[in-house]
């Protein structure tokens, strides 16, 4: 176990391999979110048609200074996911890294597949001096070559499949590569996502539906709270499985920021957005999250 | 007491726990468990309620208005002084008492009001201390536009139902992939005679909801047959679709010998299982643990030599 901590009336316990185990007894009070979504940058030079956050070339980056005074008051423990657009080419992705893992801050980093030729190096440091731990990759083809020499130093890297654009067979070529962990995130009609969905992206996410299960069992498989409303993820467990698995609704243990913009909001899709100025992240996570009944 | 004064719970099904006595039926009061709210009741020995064997009897809406109350038994219900009962909207109110026996409409009091079994969602029974464990498998929280919700690898089958892995028939239609779901006698068992056997497999328990489904002999009511078996093998396939992704059923199996082709084969089930086991179609849940739980089974015997000598169980 690298961390354990109460955050309120909920024990939350956090392993080497990201594994999570959480405890309570009655209807969660927490002071601060378990894990944020961060964007840090809309800078990105790939330019993906459907991207939700209309990343572009020249776009701008956060002001980490600001974001690292929102975030002060999160204790050692709680995970953060910075993505971006492309997260590393923030001019100071390490010195913010370098003063999270001071403060205990778990950081993970989400970057696409065809940044590994320029960023791998980079990467790599991160993962040797431990600043951070899980690193999410955006899966766009089939050539794994740069993937394969990540994987020789972290078991921390998890694939990320867009139900909607990507092929529902590419998770039989991740698992030929070993110890695969695969994030099935939903289609986001969202920024540039709203324009791109066609009916392709719905006969895509069509075959996940129907295909998806086949990988259960045989892959470390997670979702997000998009795609298990869009593949109706639900019909496949019991409900002690459920209640077992299911982490929750967006906003309940988590909540989403906008570096760039200055912006807290419940998700990166959600149209309510609360200044920096106008709260501070525990206020506004405390009165603002979504009430969580236990069963 | 007349149960007349507790038909409002008994349109709900809410009246679990009640001990009964009907007369001309029973020798003995039993513990209701269930009330289909078609015609079918079914009972647990007040003895060993909640966990006793189910015991299922045919009975119509006069035998109930004749039946006696003649109390509850512990457990889930009747509720007690302490409990909390979540309503509507996430309230959760205090019980400060329950008006058992009195027939009236509205027997669960609070501070802020008097609620019928109805307005009851759950019951937090007083004393009891729920401690909930949930668990996001080998991963951490990499994903920067939301998050992880469901995250599992190597899961038991006391969490996963089983998954309807057909053969797909595939074809094109204006660039729509079409898959039909084909439930023909290369799917599964078609004959649930009497012998004894138990039947897990997914395949074997959907073909046996359909001829079940389809058995005008369940039916009590012959005007309402028709109708009965409609929405019963529509409630079947939907849900089918739903957990298989297909956009339709196509069914080659008949209950008619005559109606039997080469293509349509012919199916059956005893008649002493027949008529006894409308609790798959009580609603859409109960027929999903039945068909998709991997406890849920079939379990074939014969009316022979017992008097209950067999039972279809689900999960």
């Amino acid at each position: 176990m690298i961390v354990e901590y109460m955050n309120g009336n909920v024990k939350v316990q956090l392993f080497a391999d990201g594994t999570k185990i959480r405890t309570f007894t009655d209807n969660p009070n927490l002071i601060h979110p378990e894990s944020i979504d961060i964007k840090i940058t809309n800078n990105c030079d790939l330019g993906c048609a459907y991207c939700h956050e209309q990343s572009a070339l020249n776009n701008n980056h956060a002001d980490l200074s600001k974001l690292l005074e929102v975030i002060k008051d999160l204790p050692a423990g709680v995970e953060l996911a910075i993505g971006g657009g492309n997260p590393l080419s923030h001019p100071d992705i390490v010195y913010l890294l370098e003063v999270l893992k001071s403060k205990g801050i778990i950081s993970n980093i989400t970057m696409n597949q065809q940044h590994l030729s320029v960023y791998g190096r980079i990467i790599k440091e991160l993962i040797n001096n431990d600043f951070i731990k899980g690193v999410g990759i955006s899966i766009v083809n089939d050539d794994f070559t740069n993937i394969k020499q990540l994987k020789k130093i972290s078991n921390n890297i998890v694939y990320h499949l867009i139900a909607g654009i990507s092929d529902v067979n590419i998770i039989e070529k991740l698992i030929e590569l070993g110890n695969a962990k695969i994030l099935v995130l939903g289609y986001k009609k969202f920024g540039r996502g709203i324009e791109y969905y066609n009916q392709e992206v719905i006969n895509n996410i069509r075959s996940w539906y129907m295909y998806i299960p086949r990988y259960f069992n045989r892959v470390l498989l997670s979702f997000d709270n998009l795609a298990i409303e869009q593949l109706n993820i639900r019909r496949f467990f019991t409900s002690i499985g459920w209640d077992r698995f299911y982490m929750g609704d967006d906003f309940t243990f988590t909540m989403y920021i906008d570096a760039v913009e200055q912006k807290y909001a419940p998700t990166s899709r959600s149209v309510d957005r609360v200044s920096f100025s106008d709260s501070t992240l525990l206020d506004y996570f405390q009165k603002n999250r979504k009430y969580y009944l236990v069963k | 007491m007349k149960l007349r004064e507790y038909e409002n719970r008994f349109s709900t099904g809410n009246i679990m726990g009640a001990i009964m006595y009907i007369e001309g039926k029973m020798s003995e009061p039993l513990a209701l468990r269930m009330f289909s709210g078609e015609d079918v009741a079914w009972f647990t020995n007040k003895n060993t309620y909640p966990a006793g064997k189910i015991i299922m009897v045919r009975i119509d809406s006069n035998d109930l208005l004749d039946s006696e109350v003649t109390g509850f038994v512990a457990g889930l219900y009747p509720l007690m002084e302490g409990d909390v009962i979540c309503l509507q909207d996430n309230v959760e109110e205090v019980v400060t008492r329950v008006k058992e026996g009195n027939g009236s409409p509205y027997p669960i009091v609070t501070k802020n009001g008097q609620y019928s079994w109805k307005d009851v969602l759950k019951v937090k029974k007083k004393g009891d201390v729920e401690k909930i464990v949930q668990v996001r498998q080998g991963v951490f929280e990499t994903n920067s536009s939301s998050t992880h919700s469901i995250s599992i690898e190597q899961v038991d089958s006391e969490y996963l139902l089983d998954v309807l892995m057909p053969n797909w028939s595939s074809d094109k239609n204006d660039g729509i992939e079409m898959n039909i779901l084909r439930i023909d006698k290369n799917f599964g068992n078609l004959e649930f005679g009497w012998e004894y056997k138990r039947y897990y497999n997914m395949n074997d328990k959907i073909i046996y909801a359909y001829l079940y489904a389809i058995g005008s002999e369940v039916y009590k009511h012959k005007s309402k047959t028709e109708q009965i078996i409609k929405e019963r093998v529509q409630m079947l396939e939907d849900l089918l679709l739903e957990h298989s992704g297909a956009i339709s059923v196509q069914w080659y199996i008949t209950n008619d010998c005559s109606k039997e082709t080469d293509e349509c084969s012919f199916g059956f089930i005893d008649h002493a299982s027949l008529c006894r086991n409308n609790e798959i179609f009580l609603n859409k849940e109960n027929l999903r643990s039945f068909l998709f739980n991997k406890k849920s089974y079939i379990e074939i015997d014969n009316d022979n030599d017992c008097k209950y000598c067999y039972d279809d169980v689900y999960a």
